[in-house]
């Protein structure tokens, strides 16, 4: 089986000032969105950069953003819709008991669809990240869960052709976050029942969860709602966002394998927290970590047929043998 | 809501772990851990096995003996896991005999269930997870996972399946890991008579919420079986519900008392080494002071539901610190 | 001698609450004049911890609006974190410049807290760590933090430098992580006024029960400090306190009281979408009824319940006294 080329893409979040709670301002100043589409259109192997509507530059005409990247060689990735970074949502988006603060959020959604549509292909990205709770006796758990269908049902109405992406997280900034992992994710989709509402993996979040990240991309085939991908690696215990491949070998290769043998051709975002190195190179690190891992997932799918026999054998020794040799 | 607890003749076992097989405790007869279990205040449902060696095979027998004790039949677990025969999964596994096995255990069991009138069939796919990545196909595994639990469930529609979620242990992931998993699971069935067990230490332990897992499972109408027991986040060692967490159980209660669920909460104890029959006796206790504090919540419903829905939490927690502490 | 406590609160606890995914903050931002109000107006405070130069740089001033308020200070602490400055490390940063900085401030806060009447340096080193496998020389940061620490509790033997230890955050690992390897450095200094600073929500994070590593600091005479709150174990969320871990709570408090802790509280809290004044006062409310609690449990009997090393009969205890 021919190997197929990673479709992958980054947003402003690679160039961001990565603030967080003890240095809310970050540790680097702002670029100009013309100086980061000039460094990714010279990193091999990325060929896409994801808005974020609508806080994201130039992201107020669609036409205007096509033609912006198409100066750099770049398309438009997914669309990432910001209904998480403001106070207004500290209470929950999607899911809030209070109706203004709903409605705002399934039109903000609404207008990124509008967005979406104009630019053939489009995902729209949505990350319930405030939608959760921190305490015992903080939330109506049976209203907000009733929000949350209803809004993206309603969502999905408004143009079935575009398709809604939903990115499930453990935690942060709630503590428990009601679209929390892939079973709940696909609770969701079987709930809503829309055509066009589809599954990001983020394989971070998936770490958060203890879940396996083939697993996760088997389920989410089985249901053809895998969209998505997203990159980056962590200690399993919260969500750092450390470059890809860096801290857990074994799964990600087996992500990889998995994502060729269910034929995967979406989009897979890189992403990366660099507080403290320098974020070109991060960028770039991540690249070539992730180009390292495809090389050495091709080379085990050339023994694909052998590798399938022994995991319907359950041969483990055998596979790791096998692998091992294949790799190192 | 009336709060039914059962408990199992196991909670007066030996309590065997990887470090001392032998157990803790001697071995009592069945007679003798029935007794016990009928007298301990608060508990009148049986936890049973199938099959089991120490209680009646028959289902006559068995329905006597529960008479005898004035034990009503809760739930009943199926034991398609103690057998190294289902090593590799009971449910999911790529052996076609061994899933037929499994298949032919739970409809065998399906018939002992309906006739000693159990509550529910306990169905826990413990053996059914892997270790190491390239260990097993998983999307295999969950076809398989899928179909035969389905075919168990199509068996007898009048037979509640409860099927219960776990993180881990005995394997290092479990495919059907959680709460969300379950579900998924569920509305794929999408059998009136497939249901799902609240097992709360394994919803501690996958880091979820149990009243939220409470409210998913009943808005589904899937709520079959509590399980009621504690730890402390990293493992599953079955304390007495109430020993680690305090605020998580009030608020189960809370929103429990709003359901209409009229299943067993089972009280799934181990005790190693504290008095077996004192460790009973104080979890039936705690359940039902957890019962008797949540109804004084209820009372004041209106008051901590607008709260809730108003997000005023300090408030909310003054309002039930003040009906709940001395 | 019983437990004899004091309650502070953070200033910052009314700056605008951030986390990554809103580090502009949740909340608007208060009148700087107005935060020791706020502070003053929280149910059972008795003093603020401070951080130089975050909160103040004059220590007159400060005085002064201290002296208006009728706040004490519990304790003052280097800001050695919040700048992009200390992404590698203060008092370890392997760059002298930066690292001669780091010992600077911590210098001037140790002064700032003898003139401001507190008798604890907070010091927290959270950007002393490291995030990827082998970024770093682990024996070297640890020599480091000896020296430096050594160097800081030099300036004056009368304040206790308090090592405040937590496992990761934010670095995803930190070297001072919990409170065996911060008793440790405190006796590896070889020196006196030298402690352990104990925030209970660290504590759950690198996976100990409070309790227990607080009977180990209180009989190495170590334990210099407390901070409070709570999480779920996972991450340092600093939410009420006893808001998850109930139990541990009145644990941590039960021996607190038996071996005779005399000090402050501070409430290291952060509260994100509630009202801070209320959540503050909350935090002091539960723990003063906590204290109110223990304070009733009879010692003699308690003794003869862990002499037994039974559990059921101290549940029954507990759950008899406490609930309604």
């Amino acid at each position: 089986m021919a190997s197929k080329k990673l479709k992958l893409y980054t947003g402003e979040w690679s160039f961001y000032h990565f603030g967080e709670r003890f240095v809310p301002h970050g540790y680097f100043n702002n670029i100009p969105i013309d100086e980061q589409l000039a460094v990714l259109s010279k990193i091999e192997g990325l060929e896409g950069f994801g808005p974020i509507f609508p806080t994201g530059t130039h992201t107020n005409d669609p036409h205007n953003f096509i033609k912006l990247l198409n100066n750099y060689n770049l398309k438009v990735g997914p669309i990432l819709v910001d209904h998480y970074g403001d106070k207004k949502w500290r209470n929950g988006s999607l899911s809030s008991c209070d109706e203004k603060v709903r409605r705002e959020c399934i039109k903000l959604i609404k207008d990124a669809m509008d967005y979406a549509a104009e630019i053939p292909g489009s995902i729209v990205e949505t990350w319930p990240g405030q939608d959760g709770y921190d305490y015992a006796f903080q939330t109506d758990y049976i209203s907000s869960w009733k929000y949350l269908v209803e809004s993206y049902q309603e969502i999905c109405e408004h143009n079935p052709k575009v398709k809604v992406a939903v990115e499930f997280k453990r935690k942060e900034p709630r503590q428990k976050i009601f679209i929390c992992d892939v079973g709940t994710m696909i609770m969701l989709f079987q709930d809503v029942g829309m055509d066009n509402l589809t599954g990001i993996l983020d394989t971070g979040h998936a770490f958060m969860s203890h879940e396996s990240l083939a697993e996760d991309i088997a389920l989410l085939d089985q249901y053809n709602k895998l969209d998505i991908v997203h990159l980056n690696d962590n200690y399993r215990d919260a969500d750092p966002d450390l470059i890809f491949g860096t801290c857990i070998l074994w799964e990600n290769l087996e992500m990889l394998y998995y994502l060729d043998k269910v034929n995967f051709e979406g989009w897979h975002e890189i992403e990366f927290g660099a507080p403290k190195e320098d974020r070109i190179k991060s960028l770039r690190l991540a690249v070539n970590m992730i180009l390292k891992y495809k090389e050495l997932a091709d080379r085990i799918a050339e023994h694909s047929h052998e590798i399938d026999n022994n995991l319907k054998r359950y041969h483990y020794a055998d596979n790791m043998n096998l692998i091992s040799d294949l790799i190192f | 809501m009336e709060l039914k607890l059962s408990s199992s003749i196991e909670a007066m076992g030996t309590s065997p772990e990887r470090d001392n097989p032998d157990g803790y405790w001697d071995e009592m007869g069945v007679d003798e851990r029935l007794e016990i279990l009928s007298k301990i205040e608060g508990i009148n449902g049986l936890f049973t096995f199938y099959p089991s060696a120490t209680l009646p095979s028959d289902p006559v027998k068995m329905l006597k003996k529960l008479d005898e004790y004035n034990l009503k039949p809760a739930q009943m677990y199926v034991d398609s896991n103690s057998n190294r025969k289902w090593k590799n999964g009971a449910f999911s596994t790529t052996e076609k005999n061994i899933r037929r096995e499994c298949i032919k255990l739970y409809k065998e069991a399906i018939d002992f269930a309906k006739e000693i009138h159990a509550d529910s069939v306990l169905l826990w796919p413990g053996m059914d997870g892997l270790d190491y990545p390239f260990m097993a196909d998983p999307g295999e595994a969950w076809k398989y996972l899928v179909d035969t639990i389905r075919e168990i469930c199509e068996y007898n529609s009048n037979v509640k399946i409860a099927i219960e979620p776990k993180k881990d242990a005995p394997r290092q992931r479990m495919y059907l890991s959680d709460i969300g998993k379950l579900m998924m699971l569920l509305n794929e069935i999408g059998l009136n008579n497939a249901g799902g067990v609240l097992d709360v230490g394994h919803v501690i332990i996958s880091q979820g919420g149990m009243a939220e897992a409470l409210t998913i499972l009943h808005s589904h109408q899937k709520l079959f079986a509590i399980h009621l027991d504690d730890n402390y986040r990293n493992a599953d060692p079955d304390m007495i519900a109430g020993g680690v967490h305090f605020w998580e159980f009030l608020e189960l209660f809370y929103y429990l008392n709003k359901t209409d669920f009229n299943g067993y909460c089972d009280l799934y104890l181990e005790s190693p080494r504290d008095d077996r029959v004192k460790s009973l006796t104080l979890s039936a206790r705690l359940a039902l002071k957890f019962k008797e504090l949540a109804d004084t919540l209820t009372e004041n419903s209106d008051e901590i539901d607008s709260n809730l829905n108003n997000y005023r939490f300090v408030e909310n927690v003054e309002l039930i610190s003040e009906l709940v502490f001395k | 001698m019983p437990l004899n406590l004091k309650y502070a609160i953070e200033a910052s606890v009314f700056w605008p609450p951030a986390d990554r995914v809103v580090p502009e903050g949740y909340k608007n931002q208060v009148n700087e004049a107005d935060i020791y109000k706020f502070v003053k107006s929280v149910d059972g405070v008795d003093g603020v911890e401070l951080y130089y130069p975050y909160d103040f740089t004059d220590i007159k001033e400060m005085r002064k609006i201290l002296t208006n308020e009728g706040l004490q200070v519990s304790a003052v602490g280097p800001g050695i974190w919040s700048d992009a400055k200390w992404k590698n490390g203060s008092v370890t940063s392997f760059d002298e410049t930066i690292r001669k900085e780091a010992l600077d401030i911590s210098k001037q806060a140790m002064y700032a807290a003898s003139e401001l009447g507190a008798e604890i340096l907070t010091l927290w080193l959270g950007q002393d760590g490291y995030d990827y496998y082998f970024q770093t020389d682990y024996q070297r940061k640890w020599d480091m933090v000896v020296e430096s620490v050594r160097e800081i509790a030099s300036v004056n033997e009368g304040i206790t430098v308090g090592i405040e230890y937590k496992p990761k955050e934010p670095r995803t690992h930190q070297i001072i992580s919990n409170a065996s390897k911060a008793l440790k450095l405190s006796i590896d200094t070889a020196m006196e006024n030298v402690g352990v600073i104990m925030d209970i929500g660290h504590s759950f994070i690198a996976e100990e029960n409070p309790a227990e590593e607080a009977v180990y600091l209180m009989n190495h005479k170590r334990l210099a400090h407390l901070h409070s709150n709570d999480n779920y174990g996972d991450w340092d969320y600093d939410m009420i306190p006893a808001s998850v871990h109930f139990w541990e709570n009145i644990e941590i408090f039960y021996w607190l009281n038996k071996l005779g802790y005399n000090g402050w509280i501070n409430f290291d809290i952060c509260p994100f979408r509630e009202d801070s004044v209320k959540a503050c006062s909350l935090s002091i409310k539960h723990t003063k009824k906590i204290v109110d609690f223990i304070k009733k449990i009879d010692i003699s009997a308690f003794d003869s319940i862990m002499k037994e090393n039974d559990a059921l009969a101290a549940q029954e205890y507990l759950w008899n006294l406490l609930f309604k």
